[in-house]
């Protein structure tokens, strides 16, 4: 493939609450598990934060980077499990607010927490179709606004954004492959109507990881077996799925990685369970500091949704636009903790009835 | 076999940057027998710095005896040897337990 990452951009919140304080209002964990599953603070949203805007925030980041004129992009991809609106499309909202040309082609994609990684196939596959110069492709999610209070869930259920913009000139990341891995599996779900995700296998299901190495395994093996590439020597960074510290480590061992190499790029202690930004953003901060020739091995899991396996690698062309402000690690680091009162308020998980008659918060 | 203060003194130049990129920690060793004490990494920019005494907030604590420290930094023992044996421990976040080892240049023996 001649097609890849031009520019990339992340969005994360920069409110955070630490795990100990949700723990102190509902205890329904015992603390020793935070250490084993790595969570020590998560992001917390503003009332003014979804999806669409952390979205949008990531992509006008890619595309400043990109210095590529904005009428030149002919598509958009918005993956989302956590799509603000019902119904009405993302897409749109995101083209318009990044000023893109009404002509371009643009859908949501909703495929758990491999969204992301799905849109960014389905950007490249566009790219290499032809039918546009450059595609826009974003994952983007606020699974922390749509936990039910007092589930274990809250104290990894985040949110962040990733976006790339696509094309088959500038490429700073080649994509070498791709390979994808579905079943259906009831897992996480909101069906209609419904406030919160639910857990399809339960607190149980989730810590023992139901569905992942069913999924993630076969999608890197198979894409692995294609390109002909060892596991153990031939990647400089590998991102597998880290809604939990423990997931690197059962696919990263199944699929005979490096388990140091798999560690770098494992954010879940800084940030939580990102969604369909998970697997991406860790790219992103591999991307800040990569040199010409490495190779990123990239992996996606979505409850319910499968796999997607992904192999980058690194040209040329990034000594010149490597980003200097703006990264990954500055975006971790620059936080706010708030409390879990706040938390909750932020993040409406007790709502006011729509007619209410108050200017009172 | 030398002393933990010796040991202290070398992980500067046991440290390796480049595996350091983006990598902002601080990191408590609380090293127990004689010679031991409290010793805080604070790891940003792809700099080390070792400061003497308590961190107000590591991300993680490696506990660890004097002679099983000095045996990690001077590559006579592996690290995983070390924590199956129970000298060594780290309390905080799995993961940032694994790749803390990434960061050092340790001298095979």
């Amino acid at each position: 493939m001649k097609s890849g990452i031009v520019s990339y951009g992340t969005a994360i919140p920069r409110h955070r609450i630490d795990v100990h304080e949700i723990w102190k209002v509902w205890e329904n964990v015992t603390p020793d598990i935070f250490d084993k599953m790595s969570f020590v603070e998560r992001a917390v949203l503003m009332p003014n934060e979804d999806a669409l805007t952390l979205g949008v925030a990531a992509a006008e980041l890619a595309l400043d980077r990109s210095g590529i004129d904005r009428g030149a992009v002919g598509a958009l991809f918005f993956g989302t499990c956590t799509n603000p609106f019902d119904t009405k499309a993302t897409a749109t909202v995101a083209q318009d607010a990044l000023g893109l040309r009404p002509d371009l082609f643009s859908y949501d994609l909703q495929f758990g927490g491999k969204s992301g990684t799905s849109a960014v196939i389905s950007a490249v596959a566009y790219v290499e179709a032809g039918f546009a110069d450059y595609a826009l492709a974003i994952g983007a999610d606020t699974l922390n606004r749509h936990f039910p209070p007092g589930t274990q869930m809250e104290y990894s259920a985040s949110a962040g954004a990733f976006a790339c913009l696509v094309g088959r000139e500038g490429v700073i990341a080649e994509l070498e492959g791709f390979g994808s891995w579905a079943s259906d599996l009831s897992d996480y779900h909101r069906v209609e109507g419904d406030r919160y995700i639910q857990l399809g296998g339960g607190w149980l299901g989730y810590v023992s990881n139901w569905g992942l190495l069913e999924h993630a395994v076969p999608a890197g093996k198979a894409l692995l077996e294609r390109l002909g590439l060892d596991p153990a020597s031939d990647f400089d960074a590998v991102v597998l799925p880290q809604a939990t510290g423990v997931q690197p480590m059962m696919v990263g061992g199944s699929l005979g990685f490096d388990v140091v190499t798999v560690m770098n790029s494992v954010l879940t202690s800084s940030i939580g369970d990102c969604g369909s930004a998970g697997a991406l953003i860790p790219l992103a901060q591999f991307l800040d500091y990569a040199d010409e020739g490495q190779r990123a091995f990239v992996c996606s899991y979505g409850y319910g949704a499968g796999s997607d396996a992904l192999c980058f690698r690194t040209t040329a062309a990034l000594d010149g636009r490597r980003p200097s402000s703006g990264l990954v690690g500055f975006q971790l680091e620059d936080k706010t903790l708030v409390d879990y009162a706040h938390a909750s308020k932020y993040e409406f998980k007790y709502l006011r009835p729509a007619t209410l008659v108050s200017n009172y918060l | 076999m030398a002393t933990v203060k010796e040991t202290i003194a070398t992980l500067p130049s046991l440290f390796n940057p480049k595996k350091a990129k983006g990598y902002t920690r601080i990191i408590q060793l609380d090293i127990s027998g004689e010679g031991g004490g409290q010793w805080y990494l604070d790891v940003k920019n792809q700099e080390l710095r070792v400061v003497e005494g308590k961190a107000e907030k590591p991300r993680f604590v490696m506990t660890v005896s004097d002679e099983a420290f000095v045996k990690y930094f001077s590559g006579a023992e592996p690290v995983m040897s070390l924590v199956r044996s129970g000298q060594l421990k780290f309390t905080g976040p799995m993961t940032e337990g694994i790749a803390f080892s990434s960061l050092w240049i340790i001298p095979k023996k």
